[in-house]
């Protein structure tokens, strides 16, 4: 008789946990999903334009004698922080004013399904996204100095400032 | 060597950015003038942002003319010499630290940023605070607002600043560590990493890096004679 509730209590026990494990899988499931999602330009701009952005986006005002050299926008790919899913894209523009030089300016565009959260500011391309880690090259010039080659999303999202390149780069519009 | 093109990247002449007539500063400026800038510039009293001083002149940088409708490339001057003296106080620096900066130095890297465009080098001539480069860190380094009216003294006060802090590696807490280099400096100060025709297969950030220290050199060697 005890034996017979000992292993009831423990079926009972597993029931539970298989329960937790499929729940917590399909949460992984689910936000992996969302993750794979893919905006269309025009609905990055849009995400941009309503957020705030502070860069300068096609159709926006400029003075007289500027020209627009490029101006490209591509996704990187998608970080899970905590519940939400982030999306990285890449914004370069490149562009000069008549008889002045040429400037680019690259951003770290982080959007999640429904809003633009912010940029940063970055001097080098990156190298690769491994899981919620994006990469960057080293300095050449500095082979053996630590400067900071790493932007990790944790479960707060997006952090308020990184250390880049040996640079701060705030999170910003 | 006039390093000013034209929106297809190409080559302007040096007469072929040309100055306006009319502009305020046109014919105003002190022309090619000797050596001695810095000496000069203890010499002569405040002059308004983006006037000429006429007891203030830094000489020609090579290929910028500053002859008849090109006189407005000497406009800045006085300012010039005002901001580097400021900003060698400011970070306490001597002739001989590499983070010095001479007016020459200034000229010269105002005429790679914008030698061929006589209103930005009346209002920005560093390119400083353009609506498709800002920065936060550029308010909180610099002291600019995001479309703050620009003059040739705030850009150049503004541009030492960004400029200074692109000279020098930080650490993780802000602090410098490590000065790249003058020339490193200009590059990360403009980081364009495509190639134009007039330097193939160079990344725009290293040639402009190279171009405003080669100006600078030619420059002080002038000086020196």
């Amino acid at each position: 008789m005890l034996k017979a509730q000992r292993l009831r209590s423990q079926f009972i026990w597993a029931c539970c946990l298989l329960l937790i494990v499929v729940a917590v899988a399909e949460a992984d499931h689910a936000v992996a999903a969302e993750c794979g999602r893919d905006f269309t330009r025009n609905q990055v701009v849009s995400l941009l334009r309503a957020g705030g952005f502070t860069g300068w986006l096609r159709g926006d005002p400029w003075e007289p004698g500027h020209m627009l050299d490029e101006l490209t926008i591509d996704k990187i790919g998608d970080v899970k922080a905590g519940k939400r899913c982030l999306h990285l894209y890449m914004y370069i523009i490149r562009h000069h004013l008549r008889g002045c030089a040429h400037h680019e300016t690259d951003r770290l565009l982080v959007l999640t399904d429904t809003q633009y959260l912010g940029s940063y500011i970055i001097t080098e391309f990156p190298l690769r996204l491994r899981g919620n880690v994006l990469e960057f090259p080293r300095d050449k010039r500095f082979p053996n100095e630590n400067l900071g080659y790493r932007i990790v999303f944790g479960p707060d999202g997006p952090p308020g400032e990184i250390y880049l390149l040996g640079e701060t780069h705030s999170f910003f519009k | 060597m006039n390093t000013c093109h034209d929106d297809k990247g190409r080559f302007c002449t040096g007469s072929g950015a040309a100055g306006q007539p009319g502009s305020h500063h046109a014919g105003q400026a002190t022309k090619t003038g000797a050596a001695g800038g810095k000496e000069r510039q203890r010499s002569s009293s405040p002059s308004k942002p983006g006037t000429a001083d006429s007891r203030t002149s830094i000489g020609t940088v090579p290929g910028y003319s500053e002859e008849g409708a090109h006189a407005w490339r000497g406009a800045n001057d006085g300012v010039f010499a005002q901001a580097a003296a400021a900003y060698n106080k400011k970070h306490d620096l001597s002739p001989g630290d590499p983070d010095y900066f001479t007016p020459e130095r200034l000229k010269a890297w105002a005429m790679v940023e914008s030698g061929g465009h006589p209103k930005d080098f009346a209002t920005d001539p560093f390119q400083v605070n353009k609506k498709g480069d800002w920065d936060d860190q550029k308010a909180k380094r610099c002291g600019l607002q995001r479309g703050q009216a620009m003059t040739p003294a705030t850009s150049a006060a503004a541009a030492l600043e960004w400029w200074h802090y692109k000279a020098y590696k930080h650490d993780a807490n802000g602090r410098e560590t490590t000065f790249k280099s003058v020339e490193g400096a200009f590059r990360d100060y403009n980081g364009k990493k495509d190639a134009y025709p007039y330097h193939p297969r160079v990344e725009h950030r290293d040639w402009y890096g190279k171009e405003v220290t080669k100006l600078d050199r030619i420059m002080s060697s002038q000086e020196r004679k």
